[in-house]
């Protein structure tokens, strides 16, 4: 991209108020870890002093033949001459991508209520229909045990992944609220990493353009 | 904007001291690969700069790792490290640490967006 000197000054003029925009988001996002990391801190302290000192800490940690729950995935943006990558923090486990509304326990209360709902009411439905009754009752035995032992391996599917039983069955309401404070922090960490890829690659066409300029 | 959900995810790894690797891994990033080396170091008062620059360089050259989190003041000790790498991926990103408050003025992508404005880079 090889044009006048005017062109080339507007592009600088453009690349310096994009980096200016990253650097404040990319500080704004670091203000919102630092408050994050903080109290995660504070609430893994507060743990400790409920559970004992040695009950929170790294020889705890068994990885055992487990998987990360939360990696990363990226896709390469190209845009305005720049090429950076976008990061995006996904649930291994669940193979769905990470957002800020499905850490609140709330929404996943709600979630799981919904799903007990229409178990019941598909078994309603089987139930009214007398005619079939005959040719449904076999079925429905048959599929309760089977149904009722894949929820046993997954719930303690779930109970092996969690990382807060590291620490023992009944942990304390800090360690959960630590563990809550470490994923949020992770969404903001992944944020992070695209912004400082995009302002790498602003940084890096500002200085081959003014190479450009100079010469 | 949303990543194709057939993509295989990689991981984040974390240099840190004990209370940072012990928070990501409740987080639940914590993995130990095939070859048993785990993507998180934990660093104390025992660990050696050396020990600490030869993690980074393994984690930098491990492909399974896109995002390496590294506590400030340990990013301090291998400064010169964490300068050389220039390749955008892995991403290194620098975090506070319980005893270390962040400071902007030695993040080294902030120190890189402040050579932009420095005309000595140009002579």
């Amino acid at each position: 991209m090889t044009g006048t000197l005017a062109d080339l000054c507007e592009e600088l003029d453009r690349l310096v108020i994009q980096a200016l925009i990253l650097i404040t988001r990319f500080l704004q996002s670091q203000q919102q870890l630092n408050t994050l990391i903080k109290d995660g801190f504070l609430n893994m302290s507060k743990a400790r002093y409920c559970m004992g000192s040695h009950r929170v800490s790294i020889l705890q940690v068994d990885l055992q033949e487990s998987v990360a729950q939360k990696v990363v995935a990226y896709h390469e943006v190209h845009s305005n001459n720049l090429l950076f990558r976008q990061y995006e923090l996904i649930s291994d486990t669940l193979g769905e991508t990470e957002d800020t509304t499905t850490l609140k326990s709330g929404e996943r209360s709600v979630t799981k209520v919904r799903k007990r709902q229409k178990q019941e009411k598909s078994i309603k439905e089987t139930r009214i229909t007398e005619n079939e009754v005959a040719s449904t009752v076999p079925e429905l035995l048959e599929s309760q045990p089977k149904s009722l032992e894949n929820s046993k391996v997954n719930r303690k599917k779930d109970i092996e992944q969690d990382p807060l039983k590291w620490f023992g069955v009944l942990v304390s309401r800090s360690l959960q609220h630590c563990q809550q404070n470490f994923q949020q922090l992770l969404l903001v960490t992944v944020d992070m990493a695209s912004t400082q890829s995009e302002l790498s690659a602003v940084i890096s066409r500002f200085r081959s353009l003014s190479m450009e300029k100079i010469h | 904007m949303a990543v194709h959900s057939g993509v295989k995810g990689k991981l984040i790894g974390v240099i840190g001291d004990e209370d940072t690797c012990v928070g990501f891994l409740l987080g639940g990033i914590g993995e130990i690969n095939k070859s048993r080396q785990p993507n998180f170091m934990v660093v104390d008062k025992n660990s050696s700069v050396s020990e600490i620059e030869d993690c980074f360089k393994n984690f930098v050259k491990r492909g399974d790792i896109d995002i390496i989190l590294i506590n400030q003041n340990i990013a301090e000790m291998i400064r010169h490290a964490i300068d050389n790498h220039l390749v955008p991926i892995p991403a290194v990103l620098e975090i506070p640490s319980k005893d270390h408050p962040y400071d902007p003025t030695k993040d080294s992508i902030l120190r890189r967006a402040k050579g932009m404005f420095n005309v000595e880079d140009y002579r």
